[in-house]
């Protein structure tokens, strides 16, 4: 953005004195209200120490000394709650401390809520306990060692394992190609100082408070003045670099005690001087691909073939990724991986049928417009458009998916390309030989 | 009898219920300023139902054919049903537990059209030898799925520890070998048997207009006959007090020990609003006892015992209940002991009234923040009715809940007489 908005569909945007943009959206509807604080940092080598912070903050402040203090206070203000989210954005690092309380005339004799339980929340962000300017030994010890059991234990989803080993396959050293949770290597490196290091540098980082409910703009801007973070760029995270391109695709096996095999196919999409529309056409590549019940991957992988239980495409238009991915039988594997070629090379070639177009177009535009029932959805999209660097309404992304032709979704398929990465999580097969 | 009457409540809700001349309930509950509408049709047939009457015989049915019915419905001469809701933008889906089966949409336009299409698939049965026969192999995937799921397999373990032969122990889908037998004729005669009005529920939240639904699925429903029963009743079955097994082991492709203990309660022969207050104060109880507000959980956690794995939950339906703490461990005995000895010193030392207090609140306020949400909503307005008990009978109960009765069923549930371990070592080194 060069100039600075006042607002982004239904969330006002103001600013603190001390530079940190408070996006609110007021709204009367839910019986609760919702804060969530953002940072964003390059996913780098201390994405690990980064994520290790939030558990070392809830385990006690100066006032509540430690996690049983917490959770009582937390209780007495009627179970509000205190979180935190780790996530990417293309190759941004992104922490969520989540807050969230009742609306207090829902509740037995209005009790006093907000107030306190505010005042809590920047406590715990601004003055966690510490002893010579440093976390507790004791808390980062204990945090840093199921910090890093956490890590280990994303192997038991074979799912979610699957996947991040797909990415780091794709992306190998790159920022992206990292996991969120950072890695084993990088705990064990860490020291109570450093995680504290990690926790000082928010203050560096790109910070972004959100607001969701019945909040009155000038008690927010009030409690936001308090908090010393900064909004600061880039905002646009949108890879704008051309793809590498594959001579042929890499397929990487990896046998394992498993009853279903895991197929994850990963494909660049090329985002160079992409526009608006063709921005908004990849979805509807991604819905006629593998966006549900309708589309070509369940149809044809699972409806017609019976070869998988699950069969779905899902994109990540800010990285430029689409990965497909399958349960199957471990003897099908090259069955179910030419199937979805073929699929993929149609989608390219063809115009993709009035009734698919349709329905993802109905499916597109009803899952955009019913964000606005859920106060994390509406933070998440405001947080995605921004980074997209077509900062809009939902109202204008429903007018843009509406307004898509068959011909803008051939066209944009072009820019998926060739199959980069099979990985396989491959188990026992019942089938077959593999 | 007839349009549907408002139900006072004490969360500032529009509550509509009716009870239709086909014995089909009915729950509306419109949002103000939502966008999107959830609508749930559930039938009071789950896994635990292993028995249909054929005229004056009882046949017994495979296990899984309830979660196979909930597939197979969604298929009809047109094709998939999916399809259809998706043509309109809405999304569907359907999930079938241990004592019910629950059919979804969620939609943002023609409310009254996917309705419709809800309640007209769920009663409109059509099963072919061909479309059975490629249901098995896409239910296999699924099992095989689950059979990847160490939380999944551990449970349905511990199930098979705590129950001699209650079908708490089967697995929800049944087995690969289970779902062979299951036949069209065999669909048919169970949807017949739960799928009539009576053994129906039907909720809608969000953003409706509560007239328009409620004409459609009048008018959807005028054709269907008077009750041709009475909502199906489970009976108590024979299992015994003590456990079937008190430890099971098993490896698993996991990369730390996981363990858990389940506490199988003595089935209750009360009224509904008994069984939801068992359930609720037990629920209680264990927060009480082990979630971080709870000294004896700071001492698990701060010795390393357990971490942000560690769960514990109460499972409370009128057929059976059982609680489970369990998570990840380095110790799993040094874990078991543990949560045992927390148990004695608790019945020793009595619970803590402030904390009986604090978790009430707790509850209280997640009552409330549950009415953000359609989906929530519609689905405890369907399990509620199923229950024969109301969303204000839930707050009732929390808010009266006294460390008394919490002390009554710590002394009468969590026995470790009555309770089994299930352990899953790591069969594969670390990633």
């Amino acid at each position: 953005m060069n100039s600075p908005q006042d607002s982004i569909g239904d969330f006002r945007i103001i600013r603190t004195g001390g530079g940190l943009e408070v996006f609110l959206l007021p709204t009367k509807k839910l019986k609760t209200r919702l804060i969530r604080l953002h940072f964003q940092a390059p996913l780098d080598g201390r994405a690990g120490a980064r994520a290790l912070v939030p558990n070392i903050l809830r385990r006690g402040t100066e006032g509540l000394p430690g996690m049983l203090e917490i959770s009582r206070q937390l209780e007495e203000w009627y179970g509000a709650s205190c979180g935190a989210s780790i996530y990417k954005i293309a190759d941004r690092h992104v922490l969520a401390f989540r807050a969230e309380y009742v609306e207090e005339r829902f509740l037995p004799g209005s009790p006093t809520i907000e107030a306190p339980f505010l005042r809590f929340y920047k406590e715990m962000m601004l003055r966690p306990r510490l002893i010579e300017g440093c976390f507790l030994q004791d808390f980062f010890e204990q945090e840093r060692l199921n910090h890093k059991r956490e890590i280990q234990a994303q192997y038991n989803d074979k799912l979610r394992y699957a996947s991040q080993r797909l990415v780091e396959e794709m992306f190998p050293g790159q920022a992206y190609g990292r996991p969120v949770l950072g890695t084993v290597e990088e705990i064990d490196h860490l020291s109570a100082a450093s995680a504290t290091q990690a926790w000082r540098d928010f203050r560096g980082e790109n910070a972004r408070l959100y607001a969701v409910g019945d909040f009155a703009a000038n008690d927010l801007l009030e409690f936001a003045s308090g908090l010393p973070f900064l909004s600061r760029g880039p905002s646009l995270l949108r890879q704008c670099e051309k793809p590498v391109s594959v001579d042929h695709p890499r397929l990487v096996v990896e046998p394992d005690d498993v009853s279903q095999t895991k197929l994850l196919m990963g494909y660049r999409v090329d985002l160079t001087g992409i526009d608006l529309r063709a921005y908004d056409a990849l979805r509807y590549c991604a819905n006629v691909l593998g966006g549900g019940f309708h589309s070509r991957l369940f149809q044809t992988v699972r409806e017609k073939n019976g070869l998988a239980y699950y069969a779905s495409a899902s994109l990540d238009r800010l990285q430029g990724v689409l990965i497909v991915s399958c349960g199957i039988d471990a003897a099908e594997r090259v069955r179910v991986c030419d199937l979805v070629e073929q699929e993929i090379r149609s989608l390219r070639s063809a115009l993709p049928s009035i009734e698919e177009f349709e329905q993802a177009r109905q499916l597109l535009t009803s899952g955009t417009r019913s964000l606005v029932d859920s106060p994390h959805s509406m933070v998440e999209a405001v947080e995605g458009v921004v980074a997209s660097g077509f900062p809009r309404s939902l109202e204008e992304m429903v007018d843009s998916l509406k307004s898509m032709r068959r011909e803008d979704v051939a066209e944009v398929a072009c820019r998926i390309g060739p199959l980069d990465t099979v990985y396989c999580l491959e188990g026992r097969s019942l089938h077959g030989s593999t | 009898m007839g349009r549907p009457r408002a139900v006072p409540n004490s969360v500032h809700e529009t509550l509509l219920k009716s009870v239709m001349p086909s014995g089909l309930t009915v729950w509306l509950n419109p949002k103000k300023g939502y966008c999107r509408t959830v609508g749930v049709l559930a039938a009071h047939f789950g896994s635990l139902d292993h028995e249909i009457q054929v005229g004056h015989e009882t046949r017994r049915i495979p296990d899984g054919v309830a979660h196979f019915l909930e597939h197979k419905l969604f298929e009809d001469e047109e094709g998939d049903v999916s399809l259809r809701f998706s043509e309109r933008g809405a999304n569907s889906n359907a999930g079938t537990e241990f004592t019910k089966t629950s059919y979804h949409f969620s939609c943002v336009d023609r409310v009254e059209d996917n309705l419709e299409t809800l309640l007209r698939f769920v009663l409109h049965p059509y099963f072919t030898d061909a479309t059975v026969r490629k249901e098995q192999g896409i239910i296999e995937q699924e099992i095989r799925m689950y059979d990847d799921d160490p939380d999944w397999v551990s449970f349905n373990s511990l199930m098979q520890a705590l129950y001699h032969r209650h079908p708490v122990r089967i697995n929800i889908a049944g087995s690969v070998e289970s779902i062979r037998e299951i036949t069209p004729e065999l669909l048919f005669r169970c949807h017949e048997f739960f799928y009539h009005p009576a053994n129906l529920v039907l909720a809608v939240s969000g953003g409706f207009d509560p007239d328009a639904a409620w004409d459609r699925i009048e008018r959807v429903t005028a054709g269907l006959s008077t009750p041709a029963g009475e909502r199906h009743r489970r009976q108590i079955l024979d299992e015994p007090d003590s456990v079937a097994n008190p430890r099971v082991e098993r490896s698993f492709a996991i990369v730390r020990p996981q363990v858990c203990i389940g506490f199988k309660d003595t089935p209750l022969r009360g009224s509904p609003d008994e069984i939801l207050r068992r359930e609720v104060e037990t629920q209680m109880l264990i927060d009480l006892l082990f979630s971080s507000s709870s000294p004896y959980h700071r001492e698990l956690y701060e010795s390393g015992i357990i971490d942000d794995s560690f769960e514990a939950a109460h499972s409370g339906e009128p057929e059976f209940a059982f609680s489970i703490i369990g998570g990840e461990t380095d110790d799993p005995d040094r874990f078991v002991a543990s949560v045992f000895e927390i148990i004695r010193k608790a019945i020793q030392d009595g619970l803590d009234e402030q904390g009986v207090r604090r978790i009430r609140n707790r509850w209280l306020g997640g009552f409330v923040r549950g009415f953000n949400s359609a989906e929530a909503i519609a689905g405890a307005l369907v399990t509620a009715e199923l229950r024969a008990i109301t969303l204000d009978d839930m707050l009732d109960v929390m808010s009266s809940a006294s460390r008394f009765r919490l002390e009554e069923r710590l002394r009468n549930h969590l026995q470790e007489s009555r309770s089994a371990v299930c352990l899953m070592r790591p069969s594969a080194p670390l990633k």
